[in-house]
């Protein structure tokens, strides 16, 4: 069963989190991932960039287990990329089915403080 | 024999149904002038490759959905990354892709254009600002259909120099959890039509600047929450066609 992930990064570390997807193989570049813009009322400046995905139990506990300080066994260039992304993610995990995506999106948006940009076309 | 055979290729369909057999079956994907034709119950596969040798696993999810038009293959839509991939789902004997309305997508490469466009679609209520279903790129050209325009209902959006500016809204607020055919018939004006009935017009509309075309959302942070049972787009209007593109929007959805 896949898992609902919400994963949200400071404006400043977006470049970096779109390099460590690249760099698992999850996305291309220039950096698809970190492409939803945050800000404490919805205004810019962004200050926030997230995203959802459906993600397998091993990556959950690949970023828990990296929020405790354990990493894969990767190359030390992504391996130091992955401590600087670490430490400005906020990430949250639910099963498919406990709620929609787009309602774990909007809750973690609440709990931190943040609204999602309205972009015009 | 020769004579029996020749008899039998040259019978046209049309006096087959006088005489009491059934009609050709409709097929959308061998319309004059179809681009592109995509069935959640067909073509999903699990790589963002544009091929993929992997088919998507109900309550899986879905890295490229193909265009079923023969030789349109790079119409394909790819999720230009994992958290951009919808999932899979089936319920009564029907397949749909769900989009998580954060930032799941599918780009493709049809070209900036007007498309006439049809939908088989469930769109999630308690959504607002812009919510695309597909658009094209937009330099002078193009089109972007809304599942939620901001104020509500679906509809188009258009554009000084394609002749207006500003939201051009169905009469439906379609966001109501319910399955429904949404349609565009005519290319730089026309009709919308909500589950086979006329439901307003508009005269211009307009794709989303600087972002690639896509399906699932009118630019990377406009992306709708919806299921997406079905969708296809023509270069020209469905004219006599469109009853039975919308019979088939329609077979698409439970």
């Amino acid at each position: 069963m896949m898992i609902s992930a919400v994963l949200i990064l400071p404006a400043a570390l977006r470049d970096a989190g779109n390099q460590l997807s690249i760099a698992m193989g999850r996305d291309d570049p220039p950096g698809h991932t970190y492409v939803v813009p945050l800000s404490a009322d919805g205004q810019a400046p962004v200050t926030h960039y997230g995203c959802h995905a459906w993600v397998t139990d091993g990556f959950q506990l690949m970023i828990e287990t990296a929020k405790d300080g354990t990493f894969p066994d990767w190359p030390p260039e992504m391996t130091a990329l992955a401590q600087l992304v670490i430490g400005g993610l906020i990430s949250s995990f639910k099963q498919d089915g406990e709620t929609t995506p787009a309602e774990h999106f909007s809750g973690v948006l609440d709990a931190n403080g943040l609204i999602q940009l309205n972009v015009s076309p | 024999m020769s004579h029996l055979l020749r008899r039998r290729i040259y019978v046209p369909h049309a006096a087959i149904y006088v005489a009491g057999g059934a009609p050709p079956a409709f097929d959308i994907t061998a319309l004059s002038d179809i681009v592109a034709v995509y069935d959640a119950a067909q073509g999903t596969y699990v790589e963002r490759t544009g091929g993929g040798s992997t088919p998507s696993s109900v309550d899986g999810v879905v890295g490229t959905w193909r265009n079923l038009v023969s030789g349109g293959s790079a119409y394909h839509g790819v999720a230009p990354s994992d958290s951009a991939r919808g999932i899979l789902r089936n319920g009564s004997g029907k397949a749909w892709i769900e989009f998580d309305g954060v930032d799941d997508r599918y780009l493709t490469a049809w070209p900036e254009a007007e498309y006439a466009v049809v939908a088989a679609v469930r769109i999630a209520s308690g959504q607002s600002g812009y919510k695309g279903i597909m658009c094209t790129d937009f330099t002078t050209n193009g089109i972007a259909l809304y599942g939620v325009l901001n104020g509500g209902n679906w509809g188009v959006y258009g554009a000084a120099g394609v002749g207006g500016t500003g939201n051009y809204p169905a009469n439906t607020n379609a966001k109501d959890d319910a399955d429904h055919t949404l349609i565009l018939e005519g290319l730089s004006s026309g009709t919308f039509y909500f589950d086979g009935a006329s439901d307003g017009t508009f005269d211009a509309h307009q794709g989303s600047a600087g972002d690639p075309s896509a399906l699932g959302s009118s630019g990377p942070s406009q992306c709708c929450a919806m299921r997406l049972y079905g969708f296809a787009i023509r270069s020209t209007a469905w004219g006599s066609d469109l009853a039975n593109v919308h019979a088939w929007a329609a077979s698409l959805m439970p």
